[in-house]
């Protein structure tokens, strides 16, 4: 995560180093937006997106996500800090200056414009003349197969309809920058699906920088080269999919992406016989690996283990007997059959009464466990990960 | 129309100190009952010069009913998602060509419903275009009807022609822009 996050560039730095700044498609220094009524939207945002990357800004609603994108787009001046688009900072400037597209939650088609008319608005607006509008126009309807729509109103189109109407209405401009504000949220599921994956073949047909926003984890892994997790205002952590999904920065990114989410124990860890965790009804001996990263961060006692539901497995199913260390005796609460595999909702088997300490397994279809059953839950001990019970931070990564 | 189309658009989308209390204030205007108000219209007019003359009454009439103008706008504009204005400035607009270009167009049913109720208003609109004038060049109809009331007899007959041929343009307009008069009134674009 350390190359995303850049100390800001002071102006004269930049001039000293054009051959680095070309490859820098957008770059946000500091961006920081208080609302009038005392509302930190964002927090000293600071990001450095390469030209070509598809970037997805994730998090929950009201995390700033939206506000960061509106402030690149020019619809948002921020409080503080800078935006650069291609070298150039545009802070100060308007929308129609930046030369970026924006595709909107609801897609903004315009009611009153056909088709043709909305996606070569753009261009009529910047004056191109009509030949080579005509020209674009055939392309980019070729482009996403909408080219019998053309003369239809938005009004008679299907919600995926609308939603390329409003990609092509981006295309046609080839500007520097696309900016995404949860366009798929509105569709419904399969055709979300279905667009994410037309959405992914045009990013690698089109090659443009992107950033696109969604609450949706799901988009964010499938569909960037890079996530940018955010909470409160404040960038988490910037990495590819894999590493946020496997080297969560802290407790927030590890809680948020992954589905089922990510279990949580609060645990006392001694160190005297390798690393011991102890808390929230189990009990895991870890690798040696994990007790010497553990120890470069100061030996503490309280700890909170986190524990994917993929890191469970139904212990009767192992090959080989699995130790004492490696392993949770759970009762199991629910059985939610999902296919491929089986999640359950446990508690550890001392811990029944107790709803607190209920857990999600995520284990192989092939298991026999029944609601009402005590099973031994099995431990991958290497993909487990400790977090700081103040900070939140990943004392692992 | 043409002042009170873009304050509505204004008081929808634009976030200035005290806009609400502006707003409302527009209202209270026109709350104010305009048999006090005629006195002093009179009194500017005549200093103006603007006694007997069309632009007199005309001003008189934008007092009246550009409140309404401006609420019924107001209204329309709200029901029109912002994102459309900031796709068109993200599109290229400056936000007077975002306007002009995307939002009117489409509140324009909007727009004509408030004309419509405007011109029905004003048309037959009495007390102040009885005020300010008193010659047959810039009265207005219904005024005029009024003439027919004399200092001995009252011609009832000619009167009841008069109103009704004064009401013939008015009937028109409402037969055919019934549409757009039940959204105007209703404040919202339905269908």
């Amino acid at each position: 995560m350390s190359d995303t996050i850049e100390d800001p560039v002071t102006e004269d730095a930049q001039r000293d180093r054009p051959t680095d700044d070309r490859d820098v498609s957008l770059r946000l220094d500091g961006i920081a937006k208080v609302f009038a009524d005392d509302v930190v939207a964002v927090d000293d945002v600071s990001l450095t997106i390469h030209d070509g990357e598809f970037i997805v800004l994730v998090g929950p609603s009201g995390c700033g996500k939206t506000t960061t994108l509106r402030t690149i787009a020019g619809l948002e001046q921020p409080t503080e800090g800078r935006v650069v688009i291609d070298g150039e900072d545009v802070s100060g400037q308007d929308p129609r200056e930046r030369d970026v597209a924006m595709v909107f939650q609801n897609y903004a088609l315009y009611p009153h414009k056909t088709v043709r008319e909305n996606i070569a608005f753009p261009l009529e607006i910047r004056k191109f003349p009509d030949g080579v509008i005509a020209e674009h126009m055939q392309e980019t309807a070729e482009l996403l197969g909408i080219s019998e729509l053309l003369d239809r109103r938005p009004a008679d189109l299907s919600g995926g309809q609308q939603q390329r109407v409003a990609l092509g209405r981006a295309i046609i401009r080839d500007p520097k920058l696309f900016l995404f504000d949860e366009p798929l949220s509105n569709l419904d599921a399969k055709l979300r699906i279905q667009m994410r994956t037309e959405l992914n073949k045009l990013h690698d047909r089109v090659g443009k920088t992107s950033v696109y926003v969604t609450h949706d984890q799901v988009e964010a892994m499938t569909l960037s080269d890079r996530v940018v997790v955010m909470n409160n205002g404040a960038v988490q952590q910037v990495d590819p999919p894999e590493v946020v999904y496997d080297q969560p920065a802290n407790r927030f990114v590890a809680g948020f992406i992954g589905e089922p989410p990510m279990n949580f124990f609060d645990v006392s860890a001694t160190t005297a016989d390798g690393v011991r965790v102890t808390g929230g009804g189990i009990e895991l001996r870890l690798p040696a690996a994990i007790g010497e990263s553990l120890s470069e961060h100061g030996d503490r006692e309280r700890l909170e283990l986190g524990v994917r539901p993929e890191a469970f497995e139904d212990a009767a199913l192992a090959d080989e007997s699995v130790a004492d260390g490696r392993s949770v005796d759970a009762h199991v609460m629910v059985v939610e059959p999902m296919g491929p595999y089986k999640d359950l909702a446990v508690r550890p088997a001392d811990r029944e009464d107790e709803q607190a300490a209920e857990f999600t397994a995520r284990v192989s279809n092939d298991t026999g466990a029944i609601a009402g059953d005590t099973i031994r839950l099995a431990v991958d001990t290497d993909e487990v990960h400790l977090f700081d019970p103040a900070t939140g931070d990943n004392l692992l990564a | 129309m043409l002042l009170g189309t873009p304050a509505g658009y204004v008081f929808s989308r634009f976030r200035f100190p005290f806009d609400n209390a502006v707003f409302v204030f527009v209202l209270f205007m026109r709350l104010f009952p305009p048999i006090g108000l005629v006195t002093p219209y009179y009194q500017i007019m005549t200093t103006f010069g603007l006694l007997n003359t069309k632009i007199g009454i005309i001003i008189a009439n934008v007092y009246l009913w550009l409140p309404l103008v401006i609420y019924i706008m107001r209204n329309f504009f709200i029901t029109i998602p912002q994102a459309l204005d900031e796709a068109a400035r993200v599109d290229g607009c400056t936000k007077v060509q975002a306007f002009r270009h995307v939002v009117f167009p489409v509140v324009l049913p909007g727009f004509a419903a408030g004309t419509i109720l405007t011109f029905l208003y004003s048309w037959r609109e009495f007390l102040f275009a009885f005020t300010v004038s008193t010659d047959l060049d810039s009265m207005t109809i219904p005024v005029a009807t009024f003439l027919f009331v004399g200092d001995v007899s009252i011609d009832w007959a000619a009167m009841a022609a008069a109103a009704i041929v004064s009401v013939i343009p008015s009937a028109l307009v409402v037969i055919f822009f019934q549409r757009y008069i039940v959204v105007g009134l209703t404040g919202g674009l339905k269908g």
